[in-house]
């Protein structure tokens, strides 16, 4: 009815970005990084944002070289897979950790399979005004505990260092992943928005929006917790625990709710770019059948990895994200000159 | 047909849901928890039960205290849960009471305990109590009242140390002391310093007030208990404030600190002081909290403990001059901090 | 292929009652008009006697004129007088039954195969009152009533532009009802009018009652809780709809329109919106907001929290809620879906039941539910309260009852067995749900998300009149109609 405009760019930079910003809530497994003191975490922010940019840059321009292959979709699905399982690991570990009535873990997984094929189901494009709603939630859940705290923030608890370029490498090579986040983009705006200029407007204020939201969260940790900021395992939680307004002393529970939507939102993400690759490896494939292979098949890795292989599926992981990063650099060039 | 089967589900759910999780009815709500030591652990749990009553508005509440014990903290835990037939439910403490013998040692241990287990929180407010397992027997008999009174500590504004300061590695930290008494009032006593978990300090009255202040934990108004060579007052405080500022002085650095505020009423043997008797007093109220911050500053801040967070102020001046001097160990001598009290009258 | 009129009066008359079967309503008078054999024909109850017969007199009365035939009678009747004639004639069958039905009298001329419509109509209908919904305090109180024609006129006389388009269409192969398309052809696309009125024709429906008939065989998608297409009593809103480039379409016998497209962010505005101050009409939308989530999700919160997380509860409503769970047979979430649908009952039976004991209802229901339930331990109070506001806050909205009554008892499910997780669940389920649908091509969360120009201006705050009108609200402005609505 009306012209197609440019939203559509605008919509899916929110989706990756809500999907990234979950990391800084409910910590990616595997990583196991401990919290580190407020000014080596935002030096980390930074670092690994620039990296991100650069990541992004270089993959860009490889729009469509990931799936042309067999064997990169291959190696890409095997990747989401694993992505998939792991951030399901650590879903229902961060639920149980901050629930105290406990949720069975197969009442979790029915809920979150349910609920990421129904939106498989409704589209990228559902999927991407529901993240919008739930980023402006989490702003606006972020600004409240920020409020509640405020009393308990002292400049005092900071924990100024001595700085050095070693220190702060060292700092944000043990905080730095590859998310598959990265390649997901390249792809999904391949398929929606060949316009390479688009990209690059969109993605900074992405990458800006999560070095913000990360050295909020680490600066007000540190100014609420002390030196025991760096002690908790989820620190973000247990400020959210410690702060009130007025006669609501239970605000985290608000929190929580808005970081599992993210979560939510995440795993979605994940299953979508899991049957994209399923029916593009296999398109033969007919009604229902990609997804009952998504099920069995993470619910295999789940079932292997969780409590067991979790720090191993992760080195996985990304081990084979950076080698298919590498392959996305080289092999399409030289498969260009074949064609050629 | 599709429809008929998610139908079926539906109903299968339905009807088997509360077969096997008790309601919130069947919770036993905690209130407080008492820890002590003496040759094994005992915990104690205040918890509240409610009558039934279809009409909320009727429902009463009624106290008991559950117990246990063990070599452990988690066989007391669990001696103290089972007692009980049904689920005991942690959700609304926030308030651990730690016995007169757990205070003298293995008090951070079981903080990380408590940390961990689903039984504590983050933001638990600890105290120490002068009372003893038995002793707090006695008093939940007599009912609701000591349960008004343990209601009555959140609301207090006293110096208050949460769960998860008690659980650094280094087992530093200020443990607020409460005494109970057979009349049934609670008052905060004092404050214990801990350094490498062991009490190495209790401060009460003045320097107790002075903490507090230095923690910024104080209001608009506090009220300071001060025993001078010829009295013993009581100064009410308004907007007491305190001034920190790091200054290079050469190749060291002094951290001053000031005390400012405005005293309104003074009170002493004889009663109210006037204007003229107070004007007269101050000098000397000021000289005896200079002289008393001096006593607290060395066991506040020293290699191993930092309480009031001194340190960040000396690094965010200059942080090479600051580690320099915590080599050496210049950092922590008296003349590394400058305490003034510059009190006026209202 | 319809049968023309025949020249022989009586076989046209015998056909006519032959096609309405006799009935007893059909009113076929043979007359002499001017020495020519004529029949007058109409429906009892559609059309007026009275009136008839001043027409007739006045014919009568002209004495100088002699037709010689049928033809000329016809012709004369047509062309020369000043009787309140429609101008197409009947010519067939299929014409004369739509004639008839609408009406008017038709006059069979022996020798003509044509017929003469008099426009007698003099139905009885419901006239011109305030509606029963959709209250205000300011602006018109006027609705629409059950007559199309009365409706359209209601319309016309509000918008006075030239642009103002009204088209009929036949729908209904039992009942062949009337519909009418409204658009404001500089401002509603050309293409979507198309689209709708091809859609329209092409219905393939045995009866057409009510505009609500139409809506599954124009919208799009799979099934959603919430309709593509919005309703409305008042000619006013309706015109307002036509004014920011919408399509209204008006069924016969029906006083409720039918406006396409159709926004979630629309069912909380309503006609004072515009009438008041800005700051409280963005304050009553706050409200109505509010109400709307409450509605839907306290009873499903209220059941979780009091099974999996209670900690959430202040302390001193902890073990009152407690008491009173220990004190009821239920579990708290059968309990709860127990007490909507007994609420359901009660609502429902109100509504149906005549009005001289309708208020017999809210007596039985607050003595019942209200005490002796409570008093015999059977409900909780804690319950009750929570259902009975929830229900009040739905009255609020009450253009999305229908998807919140069933929401909020599948909030309760959710809640009740899988505890918060399972109204997130919900909660995002829901959120997919309005977020994937696309009311005629244009996303149904517009304008808040994809984000446009009216979110701010007209979407949970109201600016000012003066802002306001320097830029009207039209809907082909909106972003995000990447979906073709064919």
């Amino acid at each position: 009815m009306n012209k197609s405009i440019r939203i559509e760019a605008k919509q899916l930079a929110i989706l990756m970005g809500a999907s990234l910003l979950t990391d800084s809530f409910i910590q990616p497994f595997g990583r196991e990084s401990t919290p580190q003191s407020a000014q080596l975490g935002i030096f980390s922010f930074a670092i690994e944002m620039l990296v991100f940019a650069a990541l992004f840059r270089v993959l860009r321009s490889k729009n469509n070289t990931i799936l042309q292959t067999k064997t990169t979709t291959a190696l890409f699905l095997i990747i989401t897979l694993l992505s998939v399982a792991l951030e399901i690991i650590q879903g229902e570990r961060f639920y149980n950790y901050v629930m105290q009535s406990k949720l069975s873990v197969g009442a979790f997984l029915g809920i979150v399979f349910v609920i990421g094929f129904y939106g498989v189901y409704s589209g990228l494009d559902a999927l991407s005004r529901t993240a919008a709603m739930i980023v402006a939630l989490t702003i606006f859940s972020m600004f409240l505990l920020i409020v509640s705290i405020s009393s308990q923030l002292r400049f005092t608890n900071l924990q100024p260092a001595i700085l050095n370029l070693k220190t702060i490498a060292n700092s944000a090579i043990s905080q730095l992943y590859l998310p598959p986040e990265l390649f997901f983009w390249s792809i999904l705006f391949a398929n929606s928005d060949s316009n390479q200029k688009n990209q690059s407007s969109h993605i900074a204020p992405v990458l800006g929006l999560l070095f913000a939201a990360g050295s909020l969260f680490s600066l007000i940790g540190e100014m609420t917790l002390g030196y025991s900021y760096q002690q908790q395992e989820h620190p973000l939680f247990t400020i959210a625990r410690l702060g009130g307004i007025s006669v609501f002393r239970r605000l985290d529970a608000l929190h929580v709710s808005v970081w599992l939507l993210l979560f939510l939102i995440k795993v979605t993400v994940y299953l979508s770019m899991l049957i994209l690759l399923i029916k593009k490896l296999f398109p033969n494939l007919k009604n229902h059948w990609p997804y009952y292979i998504t099920v069995t098949s993470v619910l295999g890795i789940f079932l292997i990895a969780w409590s067991q292989a979790e720090n191993t599926a992760y080195k996985l992981q990304q081990s084979l994200l950076a080698i298919l990063f590498i392959l996305a650099l080289v092999i399409p060039t030289k498969q260009r000159e074949q064609l050629q | 047909m599709k429809q008929v089967k998610s139908l079926i589900i539906l109903m299968f759910f339905i009807f088997l849901c509360g077969c096997t999780r008790g309601g919130i009815g069947d919770k036993i709500i905690v209130k407080a928890i008492l820890l002590d030591k003496s040759t094994e652990y005992t915990v104690r749990l205040l918890v509240i039960k409610a009558t039934p009553s279809a009409d909320a508005g009727n429902a009463e509440e009624s106290t008991e205290l559950l117990e246990g014990s063990g070599a452990n903290l988690f066989e007391a835990f669990q001696q103290a849960e089972t007692s009980y037939t049904g689920d005991v439910f942690y959700g609304q403490n926030e308030l651990l009471l730690i016995g007169p013998n757990l205070q003298q040692g293995d008090l951070f241990s079981s903080c990380r305990y408590l940390a961990k287990n689903s039984s504590g929180r983050p933001n638990m407010a600890i105290y120490g109590i002068d009372l003893t397992a038995n002793q707090i027997e006695e008093f939940v008999k007599n009912g609701d009242v000591f349960l008004n009174h343990i209601d009555q500590i959140s609301q207090q504004n006293w110096y208050k140390t949460f769960l998860y300061q008690m659980t650094n590695k280094e087992e530093n930290g200020i443990l607020p002391l409460l005494h109970y008494d057979s009349e049934g009032s609670i008052q905060q006593t004092g404050l214990k310093i801990y350094e490498q978990g062991k009490p190495i300090a209790q401060w009460n009255d003045t320097k107790e007030s002075l903490a507090t202040l230095l923690n910024a934990q104080a209001g608009n108004f506090q009220t300071v208990q001060l025993d001078l060579p010829t009295d013993s007052i009581v100064l009410d405080l308004r907007t007491p404030k305190v001034f920190y500022q790091c200054k290079q002085q050469g190749t060291t650095l002094v951290l001053q600190i000031r005390l400012i505020g405005h005293i309104q009423n003074i009170f002493g043997e004889n009663g109210l002081f006037s204007q003229d008797e107070k004007k007269e007093i101050l000098d000397q109220i000021n000289q005896c909290i200079n002289t008393i911050a001096d006593e607290m500053i060395p066991i506040a801040f020293t290699p191993n403990v930092d309480l009031f967070s001194f340190q960040s102020w000396f690094f965010n001046q200059n942080q090479r001059i600051t580690e320099q001097m915590k080599q050496s160990h210049a950092l922590y001598q008296a003349d590394a901090i400058e305490f003034s009290s510059e009190l006026t009258i209202v | 292929m319809t049968q023309p009129l025949r020249p022989v009066l009586q076989q046209n008359i015998d056909l006519l009652k032959q096609m309405f079967g006799n009935s007893i309503d059909l009113y076929a008078k043979p007359v002499k008009v001017m020495g020519i054999d004529c029949c007058l024909c109409m429906f009892e109850g559609l059309s007026t006697i009275e009136r008839l017969w001043v027409v007739m007199l006045d014919m009568l009365s002209e004495q100088n004129i002699h037709p010689q035939d049928g033809n000329q009678l016809f012709s004369y009747i047509q062309t020369q007088t000043d009787l309140p004639l429609e101008s197409v004639p009947v010519e067939d069958f299929e014409q004369l039954r739509v004639r008839l039905t609408s009406g008017a009298t038709v006059m069979l001329i022996d020798g003509c195969c044509k017929a003469v419509v008099l426009s007698t109509q003099s139905m009885q209908f419901r006239s011109v009152q305030e509606p029963s919904g959709e209250g205000n305090v300011r602006g018109s109180h006027e609705g629409f009533c059950d007559l199309l024609r009365i409706n359209i006129s209601l319309v016309r006389r509000l918008i006075r532009k030239e642009t103002l388009t009204i088209e009929t269409v036949m729908c209904g192969q039992r009942t062949q009802t009337e519909v009418a398309i409204l658009y404001d052809r500089a401002l509603a696309s050309p293409q979507f009018v198309q689209a709708i009125r091809k859609k329209i024709e092409n219905i393939q429906i045995p009866i057409l009652f009510d505009t609500s008939y139409l809506a599954p065989f124009l919208q799009k998608g799979s099934f959603s809780f919430f309709q593509e297409v919005g309703y409305t009593e008042r000619p006013v809103t309706a015109c307002a709809k036509i004014c920011e480039g919408k399509v209204v379409v008006m069924v016969n016998g029906s006083p409720f329109v039918m406006i396409l497209p159709y926004f979630f962010n629309e069912h909380f505005q309503s006609l004072d919106d515009y009438a008041t101050k800005a700051y409280f009409a963005s304050f009553i939308r706050v409200l109505k907001y509010t109400a709307f989530f409450l509605a839907v999700l306290l009873p499903g919160l209220f059941v979780s929290i009091a099974e999996y997380t209670p900690e959430l509860f202040p302390p001193q409503l902890l073990y009152k809620i407690a008491s009173a769970e220990t004190a009821t047979p239920l579990p708290l979430f059968l309990e709860m879906i127990l007490v909507i649908i007994l609420l359901e009952i009660i609502r429902e039976a109100g509504l149906r039941l005549p009005k001289p004991i309708g208020h017999s209802v809210s007596l039985v229901a607050a003595v019942i539910m209200g005490d002796a339930a409570v008093k015999a331990g059977i409900l909780s109070t804690p319950i009750v309260i929570t259902a009975a506001m929830t229900t009040i806050s739905m009255f609020v909205i009450p253009s999305l009852y229908e998807p919140a009554t069933v929401l909020r008892i599948l909030f309760v499910l959710a809640g009740g067995l899988f505890g918060p997780f399972g109204i997130l669940g919900l909660l995002f389920l829901m959120l997919l749900s309005i977020s994937g649908m696309h009311s005629f091509g244009l996303p149904y969360t517009s304008p808040f998300v994809p984000w446009g120009n009216g979110a701010l201006r007209d979407g949970i705050f109201r600016i000012s009149w003066k802002e306001l009108a320097q830029h009207p609200f039209d809907v082909n402005e909106l972003p995000g109609g990447t979906e073709k609505y064919e």
